[in-house]
């Protein structure tokens, strides 16, 4: 007992626990909550023919996926299997779930990178100019626009644009079959324009609510006074001093909205056709193909506790205070 | 208004003087009006001399600090009069003109150096930067110089220290660093804006003494704002006296002290306790017989500390006694642990060893209704009185309070409570609806006295309850502590740093170092012979000891 406490002393160790425990839980859930779920994995492959299987039949299936036994054993199994990189296999497209989620993995991280650096690059610099003058009419202006961003669902957005430009301008990449940034380059980022855009608007909006906030904040703080009164022109103030310091909430938010999106852009994915990983979440859901999407969640999972971990390296790049801890 | 203008008539004449105000007005746009908070201030600086602007807060002699270099609030404007540097007029240029005079020509050393440095950059870097942007130095060579003014500044192993971050650095040491920044670029004139208030009394000399020492190698004139007027007295050559945005007095240091002319400056003088000031404490008969409230014995505090392996030791085997109707002071510098014997005593934190007892029972026993009885019984006052009131709550609600959440009385009752209190503290009762924002600081800590009286205390906890406050206000807040003390017979464990105040009220001095008690007893014994190194070094550092110049 006395080596665990000491293990939850030492801070880093501690993040690591806290880590494989948050993962355990997901594990826990998503395993608990798909056999909730009325139906299995049979039924749902069959779809109404499912009907017509004899009870003994019925049996022999479940007995041959495993299904018969007590739902401690499938679970250990399961995770058993995980750990050592075997996260199964899909029934329909007898694929391994690894090799789905290592073809699938690459687009949704492509698609999550592309946002973020638009949700950032609209978000931070927006902050700036509405904090720039706060109360004036670029103040305001901005402060609408995000909220208009924010408050409008992506969906809709998506759809309309994407269908507005098919309409008028006949373009239409999303149309032709999906390629990765390996096959086709070009192609490829043609594809992720729209989805990424539609993402990064939005992420922009809260990005730009932090920037500006925290950058008002800073403004009064003593230390910036302080560097005017040892006459640091404006534009080196706003950089070295204020923004420098606003980054600490940014990077927050960033981290947050980089985590979601690596969940897998579940609508998106499937407006745009992009075989990414909220896709293959989706896919497994509807024919509740449990390896998969247990699998699947908890790689999001593992993705997910690995970008917190990442913004709190971060975190100590960007504030030495924390560093010191 | 009397004006006596100390420049010696020849230098007055023949060469212009570094710093020439004239007639300065500021306003501010609020949304209550406009409101003047400099009012036609004329003042004069030659090169190489130190000038005190004193003046309790509000006077407006931070406001004439920050329109020197240009730095007022954005709702701030010069309204009237002038401002010259060398013969230039400053007021008239444009923000990138007076971007390359700030810092150059004009240093400014801040008054709270835990907030005035960036917390994200290493402290050699913001000096750096003062050299840089003013093509002073760059690269190495600025560097170097950093290291140079850091260590000048009186900074030990400054080549590694100016690699290190604020955070790492103690509130004296901050200050330095703000010290050697604002010298950086040689600048004519050092504006010092409460340089040493937030400091401890010991370290205020030292820190003191290395930025006139600095400041004099330099040739750099300071104009030094300040609250004490003891210390102007004894850091500058001449005195200025601000009181509500104007210049009541002005002259040599040594006259105005000698023979103040306005009132204020009296009030000012008679005001501010000094080590020959009567003592104001009631007289206690047989202190001895007196029942013992609170008592401490062998008491220790520790904190583990992350990354260290020894635990720090706040309080260590400390025995104190506090008996009814008495006021007992701790004194000692920050660190010393005066605050953490406080909040034991509170019971906000509970001993690591040693018995702490109320009335002869441990307070580590209690629980539900014999701690609900202490927390009656013990009430606190805390230091910043901007702080410990909440900003939602009306002066009566805040007052009313401890009497809501002990369920004493009903609406009425307690509105009647609340009204006698505000009497007893000397606020008028219409301020029973304001809330904390529409007060002043001394306002403020009467409600927080009147809150803690609210129901009864036998004992009062005052953690640096008069720090924060002018010297007006706190006369007035000490001699009501006293009042209350003759008519409640209550009695007071009062913490400060300030030696004078705590002579002048308390009947017995715990002297603090490192979490242990140096020395105690009787305040006039201790102080007026002080047997411990430490006690003799608070002693000293007691800023303008009066009774010499009186």
């Amino acid at each position: 007992m006395s080596v665990l406490l000491m293990l939850t002393r030492h801070p880093v160790l501690r993040r690591v626990l806290e880590a494989a425990l948050t993962l355990l839980g997901v594990s826990v859930l998503t395993f608990t909550l798909l056999r909730v779920l009325p139906g299995d994995q049979i039924t749902a492959s069959y779809g109404i023919e499912a009907g017509a299987l004899s009870p003994e039949q019925l049996a022999d299936l479940r007995a041959y996926y495993g299904l018969d036994q007590p739902l401690v054993t499938q679970y250990v199994h399961w995770l058993g299997g995980v750990v050592s990189g075997n996260l199964g296999v899909s029934a329909t497209s007898r694929q391994s779930v690894l090799d789905m989620t290592v073809a699938a993995l690459p687009n949704t991280l492509e698609l999550a990178v592309l946002s973020i650096a638009i949700g950032l690059l609209l978000g931070v610099p927006g902050g700036l100019f509405a904090a720039s003058r706060p109360g004036a009419t670029r103040d305001s202006g901005s402060q609408v626009a995000s909220l208009l961003a924010l408050s409008l669902p992506t969906f809709l957005v998506a759809t309309v644009v994407s269908t507005w430009l098919a309409n008028t301008f006949g373009w239409n990449p999303n149309g032709e079959e999906f390629a990765t940034l390996a096959q086709d380059p070009a192609r490829n980022l043609q594809q992720m324009l729209l989805p990424a855009l539609v993402l990064g608007v939005s992420i922009a909006s809260p990005v730009f609510q932090t920037a500006r906030a925290s950058i008002l904040a800073i403004r009064d703080e003593d230390y910036v006074r302080t560097a005017r009164a040892k006459g640091v022109p404006s534009r080196r103030l706003q950089y070295r001093h204020v923004l420098r310091n606003a980054l600490i909430p940014i990077v927050t938010i960033g981290g947050l909205q980089f985590g979601f999106l690596l969940g897998g852009t579940l609508v998106i994915e499937q407006i745009f056709s992009i075989p990414g990983i909220g896709r293959q979440v989706l896919l497994g859901l509807n024919q509740k193909e449990y390896a998969v999407v247990q699998s699947t969640v908890l790689v999001i999972a593992v993705l997910f506790v690995a970008v917190n971990l990442a913004t709190d390296l971060l975190y100590r790049v960007v504030d030495p205070r924390v560093r010191a801890e | 208004m009397t004006t006596t203008t100390a420049v010696p008539a020849t230098s007055a004449k023949q060469i212009e003087p570094l710093l020439a105000v004239t007639n300065l007005s500021v306003t501010f746009e609020t949304p209550h009006g406009t409101v003047e908070a400099v009012r036609d201030v004329t003042l004069e600086i030659s090169r190489g001399e130190t000038v005190a602007v004193v003046g309790e807060s509000g006077s407006g002699k931070s406001t004439l600090a920050a329109s020197i270099n240009a730095l007022l609030a954005s709702n701030g404007r010069v309204s009237g009069g002038s401002i010259r540097l060398d013969g230039a007029e400053l007021t008239e240029l444009g923000e990138k003109a007076m971007t390359a005079i700030r810092g150059n020509r004009i240093g400014m050393v801040p008054q709270d150096p835990m907030t005035n440095l960036n917390p994200v950059m290493k402290v050699g870097a913001q000096i750096v930067e003062a050299l840089e942007v003013h093509g002073r130095a760059s690269g190495q060579q600025a560097r170097d110089q950093a290291v140079a003014l850091l260590e000048k500044a009186g900074i030990a192993d400054a080549a590694a220290r100016s690699n290190q971050y604020p955070h790492e650095f103690s509130g004296g040491m901050r200050q330095r660093v703000l010290i050697a920044m604002a010298l950086a670029c040689r600048p004519e004139l050092l504006i010092a804006d409460e340089p040493t208030s937030a400091l401890d009394v010991t370290v205020q000399r030292l820190v003191l003494d290395q930025m006139a020492e600095l400041a004099d190698e330099l040739g750099a004139a300071v104009l030094l704002i300040t609250h004490d007027l003891a210390l102007a007295a004894e850091r500058a050559d001449r005195v200025v006296v601000m009181y509500r945005g104007e210049v009541v007095e002005q002259g040599l240091s040594a006259e105005v002290i000698e023979a103040p002319q306005h009132d204020y400056t009296r009030r000012l003088l008679a005001a501010a306790p000094s080590m020959a000031t009567p003592k104001i404490a009631t007289s206690v008969t047989e202190p001895g017989t007196r029942e013992v409230l609170l008592s401490l014995r062998g008491v220790e505090r520790r904190y583990r500390l992350r990354g260290r392996r020894e635990p720090l030791v706040a309080v260590g085997g400390l025995d104190l006694e506090v008996r009814k109707g008495q006021t007992v002071a701790i004194v000692g510098e920050s660190g010393s642990g005066k605050s953490t014997t406080a909040r034991l005593a509170l019971r906000l934190e509970a001993c690591d060893a040693g018995v702490a007892t109320y009335r002869g029972t441990d307070l580590a026993t209690l629980k539900r209704t014999g701690l609900k009885d202490f927390r009656r019984s013990v009430q606190p006052v805390f230091q910043n009185p901007y702080a410990s009131l909440d900003p939602r709550y009306t002066v009566a609600e805040v007052v009313a309070e401890p009497l809501r959440v002990h369920r004493i009385g009903d609406t009425r009752s307690r509105s009647a409570a609340v009204a006698r209190l505000l009497d007893q503290v000397a606020l008028p009762a219409a301020l029973a609806d304001r809330y904390p924002h529409e007060l002043s600081g001394g306002q403020r800590q009467r409600v927080a006295i009147a809150r803690a009286l609210a129901l009864e205390p036998e004992l009062v906890v005052m953690d640096e309850a008069v720090s924060a406050l002018d010297v007006l206000v706190q006369e007035q807040v000490l001699d009501l502590m006293v009042q209350l003390q003759r008519d409640l017979d209550l009695a007071y464990l009062f913490i400060s740093h300030d030696l004078a105040v705590v002579r002048l009220v308390a009947h017995e001095v715990y002297v603090m170092q490192h979490g242990r008690v140096v020395e105690s007893g009787d305040p006039e014994e201790i102080f007026g012979n002080p047997r411990e190194e430490y006690t003799k070094r608070l002693v000293a550092a007691i800023p303008g000891r009066r009774e010499a110049l009186r």
